[in-house]
């Protein structure tokens, strides 16, 4: 899958990997890996600045903490992240059921 | 342990284009995936090649940092509006004769270049692509639209122009602005 496909998603997808607990990024970009079965083409760097405009809207928050000598910066879900990935969800499983019923649907007979 | 030349040179190049605080997260981020490939039994210099090819080029990752930055998106706001707020202004002035108040004309020509100074920093911040002078020039732009709005408002205010309606329409939305502008800008000066 590559990253053009998840655009307008990545947020969504990104809050749901955070919805367990916190994770440091590397911990998140796993998660987000195999939550798409490895199937993700992103170069994982990218989704540090993702992270960081979640965290400027105010729908998770970072802290740092000192592991094994490196500064590494762990995320969590706010009251307002996990709301907003609620609605994440709702509004895609209403759209996927409109696509899914459109495209399995079987071609209709040929009227003549 | 220590790591290898090539990530080294990775982060080196990270560094020369974004803040200090951004790095040591990237560095984190970087490591932890160079000790992954290290885990699955990667010698260490493919372990090395295949974490900076996972992670992105810092041309990439940096300007994936730019595009999601506060600096950047304040800045886009700011550039859009400024024509807008800047019409209600021309017609305030047309509508108030402005070419008779009792303003100094290097009063006028400073404001007219406080003005230029900040589309010009907003352009540089709206669409640079190197982070910090990017976030540098939104930093400075808010500053300067901060001035430029209390100016206006504390003049008006003061030669009591507040009773026509023109006037009274375009201190509205220079209120509004420098609202909007002091809301971001404890976020855009922290991404500097």
């Amino acid at each position: 899958m590559r990253a053009e496909s998840l655009k307008g998603h990545l947020d969504g997808v990104l809050l749901a990997c955070l919805e367990q607990g916190p994770q440091h990024g590397y911990a998140v970009i796993e998660a987000l890996r195999q939550a798409s079965d490895g199937q993700l083409d992103l170069p994982t760097g990218t989704v540090y600045p993702a992270l960081h405009r979640l965290e400027s809207a105010g729908l998770i928050r970072g802290r740092w903490s000192v592991i094994a000598g490196r500064r590494r910066r762990s995320y969590q879900l706010t009251a307002k992240g996990r709301r907003a990935l609620n609605d994440e969800r709702t509004n895609w499983q209403q759209f996927s059921a409109v696509i899914n019923a459109a495209l399995g649907s079987r071609p209709w007979a040929d009227p003549a | 342990m220590g790591r290898p030349g090539l990530i080294e040179d990775h982060l080196a190049e990270l560094a020369r284009r974004l803040p200090g605080p951004v790095v040591d997260e990237l560095a984190d981020g970087l490591n932890e995936t160079y000790l992954a490939h290290r885990r699955r039994g990667l010698d260490l210099d493919r372990a090395a090649r295949a974490a900076v090819d996972e992670f992105g080029d810092p041309a990439t990752v940096a300007a994936a940092f730019i595009r999601s930055s506060p600096s950047r998106t304040t800045s886009r706001v700011l550039l859009l509006s400024g024509p807008v707020v800047g019409g209600t202004w021309a017609v305030a002035f047309v509508a108030g004769q402005a070419w008779r108040w009792p303003v100094a004309v290097g009063t006028r020509v400073g404001f007219g270049a406080a003005v230029l100074i900040a589309a010009v920093l907003l352009g540089v911040a709206a669409f640079g692509r190197q982070y910090r002078r990017a976030s540098h020039s939104a930093a400075a732009a808010c500053l300067v639209v901060l001035a430029v709005d209390a100016s206006m408002l504390g003049y008006i205010t003061a030669i009591g122009l507040l009773d026509s309606w023109p006037v009274r329409a375009a201190a509205a939305l220079g209120t509004a602005r420098s609202a909007f502008t002091l809301s971001r800008l404890p976020t855009v000066l922290a991404g500097r």
